[in-house]
């Protein structure tokens, strides 16, 4: 049978187990560093306590989503609202597509340079953000690069 | 007095007056624009200030910071939006005096309460600084120990939502202050293999991704509200009458008074200030059902609180150099690039500096008064610019400020990974304050544990050796120990409009 659960608390229990995966692996990364003695604190020591307290913490930070998960189970509720959510629909892809076009200007910063990468990413990041003539789009990208040249380039005299 | 006469005039020269000027221009335009904050903001000029000296740069970045309190309540009266966490509270009596034709009186009673509250709360600053550094004159390591200890239990124990998240926020920001060269014994610590990271992560990438690129991936994915309607803003129009400006003096002062407290305790900052000065006003009214209807006193207590609690949450950072939220952690880090070191020491042996600082926010805030009055409508219509140009200015300033810093790709890169984790965190409620806060805390933890163990061959109990240490960390186990029965209480249900 199907199980309906709380579409929040998923990504909330999901970060929650990261963080204490991440906790876990810095812990071991730590010991392998040296913790030392009180007298003579190791490398290791000072993060090993800040990633046993982080594991904790994420551990702690688990239990809510994790019994919000049951209390939905046992009431079928499938959405709570919280009072952060505007209501507005999320659009998560666009999301995404801006981090492959912030990626990509790194990539072509390096093969192309500054002018074309700039240029490129502005007018892709205005269509994302919802304007639909390309022409427009473009043209603010040019005049906007123009403009981070003066200031990056002209004026604080930065190699681009 | 000489202090301040040097400060002033260091304040008042040329250059200064000008980036004083850029730096509430662009923060009022920030405050004003809903979706940047002015972390973000900060952290996006800050490499283009690299090229100005100390207290130049630093004038213009804490105009942001403080401008961006003036222009957060324009788009929370004229949107119900509030441009920072900070006006949230001034949505909810801001907006419905809008939507009863009283917006342009709204907009200039926040004002004149917000630089009442700026200018007294300078005055404190300029009284209390000075007295606290003296006293931070005789710190030893056991006692900023446990100062910092204090600072990021109180930043916990001030925050809304679940405190288990906002603890693991510090650790997980403590941890990060971790990463690089170990600088005691040499060893590399999560580095991943890249030389790039021998250095740590820089603040600028963290901040920049945590801030800009988290905001950006945030205000793309969400399709934003209807632009603020258009309508004129006379002056005449807008000046509030008599039984208004009656009903003004009292919160007013009382939102200074809430405002310079709560902004001084290292943890708290102007969000909570003005919660706390709305929730005051609500109680001592003899019309509480007036509040969330569009009274007066609605508006003008939190903007007074939270103008104030900007400016002295200045006192813990410059007299300790312990910043008490977020974008204080981001300014001392830009005082740090600067060369310049903020402590007990910094009034000593930098006055002008200080002074010439100090002054500075007294001349910004009259600036702004002088820019909010007058253009009061231009910054309403500022709140219909079309965000795709604002996606797009604030991804390539973000792209080439991260890359300026070091000339660094490598950087750019993970300043985009870091803005993927920050968004990912904040959409399921994970503060991020409290981890900025422990990333610049952390290695100067981790230094004063240190040497109190080596000074005192690895005996615990030195941490609570003086009196004063003993009693910032009793008081700190306090703190987390009321933090952990509010949140663990059964909660009732609250008819309250407010929750900070």
């Amino acid at each position: 049978m199907t199980q309906r659960c709380d579409r929040n608390a998923l990504p909330e229990a999901a970060v929650s187990l990261a963080l204490m995966a991440g906790a876990g692996w810095a812990m071991w990364q730590a010991w392998g560093y040296g913790t030392g003695s009180f007298r003579m604190p190791g490398p290791g020591g000072y993060p090993f306590v800040l990633s046993a307290g982080l594991f904790a913490a994420a551990a702690l930070a688990l239990l809510s989503p994790l019994v919000q998960l049951a209390r939905s189970r046992r009431s079928g509720e499938t959405r709570r609202t919280h009072p952060a959510d505007s209501g507005a629909p999320e659009r998560k892809h666009y999301a995404a597509m801006l981090v492959v076009v912030l990626v990509a200007w790194v990539f072509l910063f390096r093969e192309v340079g500054f002018a074309v990468a700039s240029v490129a990413c502005v007018a892709l990041v205005c269509l994302i953000g919802g304007q639909r003539s390309l022409f427009r789009a473009i043209l603010f990208a040019c005049i906007l690069t123009a403009i981070c040249y003066l200031l990056f380039v002209v004026l604080l005299g930065l190699p681009l | 007095m000489d202090n301040i006469v040097q400060g002033f005039m260091m304040a008042l020269g040329p250059e200064q007056l000008l980036f004083c000027f850029l730096g509430v221009l662009l923060g009022t335009l920030v405050g004003t624009l809903p979706g940047i904050g002015a972390a973000a903001c900060i952290s996006i000029v800050l490499p283009m200030t690299f090229g100005l000296d100390g207290l130049t740069a630093l004038i213009m970045l804490s105009g942001i910071f403080y401008g961006s309190q003036y222009g957060s309540s324009t788009a929370a009266i004229l949107l119900n939006i509030p441009g920072t966490s900070t006006a949230a509270v001034t949505c909810l009596d801001g907006y419905p005096l809008a939507q009863k034709g009283k917006a342009g009186t709204a907009l200039l009673v926040t004002t004149i309460a917000s630089f009442v509250g700026g200018s007294i709360a300078i005055v404190l600053l300029m009284a209390v600084s000075p007295v606290l550094a003296n006293v931070a004159l005789r710190f030893g390591s056991a006692e900023y120990f446990a100062v910092m200890v204090l600072g990021l239990v109180a930043a916990l124990s001030m925050g809304s939502g679940s405190a288990a998240k906002g603890a693991a926020m510090t650790f997980f920001g403590l941890l990060l202050g971790t990463f690089g060269m170990d600088m005691t014994t040499g060893a590399m610590r999560y580095t991943f293999g890249f030389p790039e990271m021998t250095e740590g992560i820089g603040i600028l990438v963290l901040t920049m991704g945590l801030f800009g690129i988290s905001e950006l991936l945030e205000n793309v994915s969400r399709r934003h509200a209807p632009s603020a309607p258009a309508e004129s803003y006379r002056l005449r129009a807008m000046l509030p009458d008599r039984q208004e400006r009656r009903q003004m003096y009292g919160p007013c002062v009382r939102g200074t008074a809430v405002g310079s407290l709560i902004g001084a305790l290292p943890g708290a900052g102007p969000t909570v200030a003005a919660f706390l000065a709305y929730s005051l006003e609500q109680k001592i009214s003899r019309t509480p059902e007036k509040f969330g209807k569009g009274a007066i006193e609605g508006v003008t207590a939190p903007e007074a609180a939270n103008n104030a609690a900007v400016q002295s949450a200045f006192i813990p950072t410059l007299s300790l150099g312990i910043p008490g939220d977020a974008v204080m952690a981001i300014l001392l880090a830009a005082m740090t690039l600067h060369g310049i070191i903020p402590g007990s020491q910094f009034m000593t042996s930098q006055p002008d500096f200080f002074w010439g600082l100090i002054a500075s926010f007294w001349i910004g805030n009259v600036i702004l008064l002088a820019l909010n009055v007058p253009f009061i409508g231009l910054w309403a219509r500022i709140t219909r610019v079309p965000h795709h140009y604002l996606s797009g200015v604030i991804a390539i300033f973000i792209l080439l400020g991260v890359y300026s810093a070091r000339n660094s790709l490598f950087d750019v890169l993970l300043a985009i990974l870091i803005g993927v984790v920050g968004w990912g965190l904040t959409r399921n409620r994970y503060p991020l304050a409290p981890l900025i806060l422990g990333f610049v805390l952390g290695p100067l933890l981790e230094e004063h544990f240190r040497r109190v163990m080596l000074i005192s061959r690895g005996d615990l109990t030195a941490l609570w050796g003086s009196e004063l240490s003993l009693g910032l960390l009793l008081t700190a186990a306090g703190l987390a120990l009321v933090t952990a029965w509010r949140q663990l209480r059964p909660r009732r249900r609250s008819a309250s409009p407010v929750a900070p």
